[in-house]
């Protein structure tokens, strides 16, 4: 019966999508590698103005954010959504535009960062042209994923689908208030918000595109791929009821942790350091939900390098939903903030969690489109496991101690009260930890490499008949 | 209708507590192998902050101070490379030793399990058996048990409390830290940690135990995923054993079709995870092989071979033993290079450490005077940091021209473990100097400790050239 | 923050707090129809759902961290107005860590501070102190090895503005200088400046135009005694400096004395009360002071 139906479904935007997200996958990590190497090597580009940190640092974070990630998300929400309520796209063309319109937006961002021409808005420095297109594209998307969701044929709405859903209403509220701006010229404007109030704002968009784009939308894509590759049953249905609600309430306050101990009032920071630790319940039912599911697949872990990419990333996302709730707290806070462990724990959400199922999520989703049983070479995805599993554990290492030892260097005070060391010290001896992330990073980003070179053979190596009975 | 829904018997709670699981005390190999390892982990962890060294506490992690004591040497919170190389050993060793021996750290090693392990000791030590204890609990609250439980967990509390002490002790000198315990007399922190660490060790491996590797356990899900089929499991012999079912000793089971297993239900009384080893590779498994231990003793008792569960891998399990475990393989080779690379590394950078450290700091107002002689002067403050534990008199030099002059001290004492401060100006005639950036390095050579040096790079600023 | 979005944050924060223990107790009960292992009947794309109940321990997390947030949202700060019952705020306890921290080294200061200055100087715990307050504070000017930069007097040698006296250094750190050279530029011709120019080469023992040296004497007798001193001395009262060695505060070149006298110098030695306070001033002043009297 869903043979027929398979017919109808729009494949191609998720085609599209998907060989889009392994492209801005490498383009977005080569940058990153970019950076780290600077770090190391601070004449690394001879201080050509295009190239310097400050300019491709927001390159980089859009770029694995919203083009990597993003394409991502796009591609699984628009597959899931017609096959689990079995109705095609309401429109070709409209999911057209959405695909054509982000790679505008990705494209244009690629273009203006390095030349400088930002909002100054962390994860939102696009400018407000840009800004504008954004939000074109997205109520396009919304209009697209929920009028699909109405024509659905079954009488419930499946579980990823509501992440999916919450991701993309959530994220076009964050990106419409926090890009409030007044414009001065085409490539400058101002933030609608002053002071204190605009750096609530900033980090109320800016944890929750942490909390919506990259952990609701990835619960969605964990919802499906999950008891698909591993052919179980979702372990609870009223789990993820719960962990659903819950998680998506709670998100909502979490931003000012990222504001402890500034001009922002008491309250507020108590409110975000409360409701941080809270999340850390609902982030662990998805942990349970997902594991669970797995669980009764388990001896299928030693063969399927998928499930292992799938597994890692549920792990990654306990740690990091564990870690997070602790380093809202604001005592660890005043020794955390600012110093590396923070990017440290950033990167196991992002490399560990967001990268790892998004990647196990595309060597199952592309064969499938391609109409082949699997990818071209089971084998280089082992590889591509391995290699990005010593990458992460090599940038994790040295950031998290990286990060411990700038605490203790920053904090320490001689018998006197001065402080023992001056700022700079702290970056020397942070050296040879950059250089260890150097290499963890350019390991993650050469199994990236892996996964074009499979994805192309896969691509090249047409419908395989077998596959298709 | 709320009413009516309450009393509905055939609405029941999402929520339920595990089934408490009654582990039975195992004996054999392996058996003895964790008593082993629980014990001499254990040992280490609380004799290793009593040891002494030359007088001091040889393990103190000073954190006030920045500084950790550890047998003679000191390190600085600029030593953390090495805290990171230990990391990425013990994370790279652990997915070596998974892929080949599978879940050897969470079976012998992991301190949820060492504990657990101990905590189940007094448990047995107080209650008794498995039997008695599940009778007991079933049984109805009377002196007996009351009495039990409160002894069980007054001990389990005092052992925990033990344990936070401890744990404090690697922080505090835990000597004093021991007085100030006995006096209530500890600082916020101390109790905080004390307290804290306590009800961890409690709660974990009194209450929570195999739920902790259940659900909470990130490591247990990703060493997982680093099997493969040549790694050792924990593995029923499933052709041997089935099918299962009773009978008596010196019967001719395989006559009413039977196997070798006799269904005793041994391997499931033993498990701390509560599974039964013979439904197949399982998350649960935290590859303890107290079912090996156990079940080899009925075989021996039956007069059958032992084996019928055993370490085993899923090509040798697969193939009935004919095809062979591949050891080395490109995994376990390059998850073993990557190993000894880093080893090698710490070792390397460890043995040759110089508690000795340079910082050179240049002056940020001013880019470079000029004298009346035509030198040019940059001013800088160097810092000498004395990580050693002895007192030591240094030289400082710079070098990078052939006439380069420093005016300042550069000869000084520094106490063990201080640091000291020193502003000197470096003069070079300016006719040498070709750029307005130069590179120069100050050297610090401690005297009649040849090896003892360390450099730090600096850059000379002057005019530009016309 | 108005009374009226004080309540609004106190009623979402409640009604959020709240939902998740009506959320968590309304879902609680499930239909005893679909057991364990049993799946809901929905299908997903080939996907079923079972309805299994989950861990007790993650109930009881899940509480205790609500239990955790409604006491400290009673202790600290975070409904709206109610500045929670332990009365803390950042401020506070920036205040109190401020308030500890000078109780902890207080002693230390205040110790130094009723040894005189000329023993002091000779203890080494109080001149690396008062060392490591110079690097920090007076190296902007004076180069943290205090040997000075143009216009900013070396502290290391024996030649003092102000005199080295240890009232005389502790008086300069806490009240601070202001030594102004006038400009002549209205009161000289070129010819006079020329002049006077060559006289003080002169007085520093430099090879100059004799003629000149003597036509500029009478210049200077006019113009300059009054604060350098008819020997050109100076006069440490006024700050003047003493022309007849070879240091000079803005350089000792022929021009450079030519456009100190034309335009005029204004040296300012900021009081550093305020900065330092009397205590760490006193270090401060043992520092310097050992600086130019080395054993």
């Amino acid at each position: 019966m869903s043979e027929t139906l398979t017919l109808t479904y729009n494949y191609k935007v998720v085609k599209q999508f998907s060989i889009m997200t392994v492209v801005w996958g490498i383009v977005g990590m080569l940058v990153g590698v970019i950076i780290a190497a600077q770090l190391f090597f601070p004449d690394l580009t001879y201080g050509i103005e295009y190239l310097t940190f400050g300019r491709l640092r927001p390159l980089h974070t859009n770029a694995v954010v919203f083009a990597f990630g993003g394409s991502a998300l796009m591609a699984t929400s628009l597959y899931v959504v017609q096959r689990t309520c079995q109705a095609p796209l309401i429109s070709n063309a409209l999911a057209a535009f959405v695909f054509w319109g982000w790679q505008l937006v990705i494209v244009l961002a690629a273009v203006s960062l390095p030349m400088g021409i930002t909002g100054g808005k962390e994860y939102a420095e696009l400018e407000w042209p840009i800004d504008i297109l954004i939000a074109v594209v997205w109520i396009a998307y919304a209009i697209l994923f929920f009028g699909t969701i109405m024509k659905r044929k079954s009488a419930h709405i499946y579980v990823a689908n509501w992440f999916y859903g919450a991701f993309i209403i959530t994220v076009a509220v964050l990106h419409i208030v926090n890009s409030a701006a007044i414009p001065v010229t085409l490539t400058k404007s101002y933030s609608a918000y002053g002071g204190a109030i605009d750096a609530m704002v900033q980090w109320w968009y800016g944890h929750n595109a942490v909390g919506f784009f990259l952990t609701a939308g990835f619960l969605g894509m964990m919802y499906y791929f999950i008891p698909k590759q591993a052919e179980r049953p979702v372990y609870s249905y009223r789990l993820s009821i719960v962990h659903f609600w819950a998680l998506i309430a709670t998100y909502m306050w979490a931003g000012p942790h990222h504001l402890q101990y500034t001009a922002l009032p008491d309250w507020a920071q108590s409110l975000g350091m409360v409701f941080s630790l809270i999340l850390l319940a609902p982030s662990w039912g998805g942990m349970i939900n997902g594991i669970m599911t797995l669980s009764g697949a388990w001896h299928k872990l030693r063969t399927d390098p998928i499930l292992k990419f799938l597994i890692v990333s549920l792990s990654f996302y306990g740690m990091s939903t564990f870690e997070g709730p602790m380093m809202a707290i604001k005592t660890v806070n005043a020794l955390s903030h600012y110093t590396d462990w923070t990017i440290g724990h950033v990167h196991s959400g992002a490399l560990g969690w967001v990268a790892f199922v998004t990647i196990g999520a595309m060597y199952y989703l592309i064969p499938k489109l391609y109409g082949r049983k699997e990818m071209f070479s089971v084998d280089l995805i082992n590889v591509h496991f391995w290699v990005s599993t010593i990458g992460v554990v090599l940038y994790i290492a040295a950031m998290w101690i990286a990060g411990v030892m700038q605490g203790l260097m920053w904090r320490a005070v001689n018998a006197d009260g001065t402080l023992t060391y001056s700022f700079i010290e702290s970056v020397t001896t942070t050296y040879p930890f950059y250089a260890i992330r150097l290499v963890g990073g350019i390991l993650f980003l050469s199994g990236m490499f892996f996964m074009a070179y499979n994805t192309y053979k896969t691509i090249q190596a047409g419908p395989d008949n077998a596959a298709n009975q | 209708m709320t009413n009516k829904e309450t009393n509905d018997i055939s609405y029941r709670d999402l929520y339920v507590s595990p089934d408490k699981i009654y582990p039975r005390q195992v004996n054999g190999h392996f058996a003895r192998l964790r008593i082993l390892t629980v014990l001499l982990l254990l040992g280490c962890y609380y004799v290793t902050p009593w040891l002494l060294w030359n007088g001091d506490q040889a393990v103190l992690f000073d954190l006030p101070a920045r500084q950790f004591r550890y047998f003679g040497v000191t390190f600085w919170p600029q030593d953390f490379i090495y805290l990171t190389l230990l990391l990425i050993i013990a994370a790279v060793g652990l997915f070596l030793f998974t892929t080949i021996a599978g879940r050897l750290w969470c079976g012998y090693a992991c301190p949820q399990t060492v504990w657990t392990e101990t905590f189940l000791w007094i448990e047995e030590f107080v209650e008794g058996n498995r039997n008695k204890r599940i009778k007991m609990d079933k049984g109805p609250w009377n002196f007996n048990k009351l009495t039990r439980k409160s002894t069980k967990h007054f001990l389990w509390v005092s052992y925990a409390l033990f344990t936070g002490y401890t744990f404090v002790g690697y922080f505090s000198p835990i000597r004093e830290l021991g007085l100030n315990l006995l006096q209530f007399n500890l600082g916020p922190w101390e109790w905080f940690w004390v307290l804290f660490y306590s009800l961890a060790t409690y709660g974990n491996a009194g209450w929570l135990r195999e739920q902790v590797c259940l659900h909470m356990c990130p490591y247990a899900r990703f060493q997982s995923s680093m099997f493969d089929k040549d790694t050792l499991i924990i593995s029923y012999d499933d052709n041997r054993g089935e099918s299962r079912g009773k009978r008596k000793k010196n019967s001719d089971y395989q006559l009413k079709g039977l196997g070798d297993c006799i269904d005793c239900n041994q391997c499931v009384h033993v498990c701390p995870t509560g599974i039964d080893i013979r439904d197949g590779l399982q998350y649960e498994c935290i590859a303890c092989a107290a079912c090996i231990d156990v079940c080899d003793n009925v075989m021996e008792k039956m007069g059958y071979d032992k084996g019928l569960i055993k370490y085993t891998t899923e090509v040798e399990e697969k193939t009935l033993g004919n095809e062979k475990t591949l050891f080395f393989r490109p995994r376990t080779i390059i998850y073993t290079s990557i190993f000894l690379v880093v080893v090698v590394a710490f070792f390397y950078l460890i043995s040759n450490r110089i508690p000795l450290d340079i910082n050179v700091l240049r002056d940020r107002n001013n880019l470079y005077t000029e004298s009346f002689s035509g030198e040019i002067e940059n001013t800088y403050t160097v810092k000498i940091l004395n990580m050693s534990q002895k007192k030591q008199t240094y030289v400082l030099r710079v070098e990078g021209f052939n006439t380069i002059k420093l005016e300042g001290e550069s000869e000084f004492e520094i106490e063990s473990g201080e640091i000291l401060m020193l502003p000197v100006r470096i003069k070079i005639p300016g006719e040498q100097l070709t750029r307005r950036s130069n590179d120069i390095q100050f050297t610090i050579q401690a005297s009649g400790e040849e090896a003892y040096k360390a450099a730090s790079a600096a850059k000379f600023l002057g005019p530009k050239k016309k | 923050m108005s009374e009226f979005w004080s309540w609004w944050i106190i009623l979402i924060t409640v009604v959020n707090v709240l939902g998740c223990w009506a959320l968590l107790y309304w879902t609680r009960r499930v239909k005893g129809s679909v057991g364990e292992n049993e799946t809901t009947g929905h299908v997903y794309d080939g996907i079923e759902e079972y309805n299994n109940p989950l861990p007790k321990w993650w109930l009881n997390m899940f509480n205790i961290c609500l239990v955790f947030s409604v006491a400290y949202l009673i202790l600290y700060p975070g409904l709206g107005n109610f500045a929670g019952v332990l009365g803390w705020s950042q401020t506070n306890q920036h205040t109190e860590e401020v308030t500890e921290a000078k109780k902890t080294y207080a002693p230390l200061f205040e110790k130094y501070a009723l040894i005189p200055l000329q023993q002091l100087s000779k203890m080494k715990q109080a001149t690396e102190m008062g060392k490591r307050i110079f690097v920090n504070t007076c190296f902007g000017c004076h180069g943290s090895d205090a040997r000075g930069n143009p216009g900013y007097p070396d502290l290391t040698d024996n030649d003092w503005l102000y005199g080295g006296s240890p009232t005389n250094i502790e008086s300069s750190i806490i009240n601070g200088r202001n030594g102004v050279m006038p400009a002549f530029e209205a009161a000289l011709n070129a010819e006079q400046l020329d002049n006077v120019v060559q006289y003080v080469g002169q007085l520093s023992g430099n090879k100059v135009d004799i003629a000149k040296a003597t036509d500029g004497k009478m210049v200077f007798e006019q113009h300059c005694f009054a604060c350098h001193g008819n020997d050109g001395k100076g006069n440490i009262a006024l700050g003047a400096p003493n022309l007849t060695d070879s240091n000079w505060l803005y350089g000792g070149s022929s021009t450079i004395i030519a456009k100190t006298i034309r335009e005029g110098r204004m040296g300012a030695m900021p009081a550093h009360l305020d900065i330092l306070g009397k205590e760490r001033a006193h270090l401060v002043a043992a520092y310097v002071y050992s600086l130019s009297n080395r054993q």
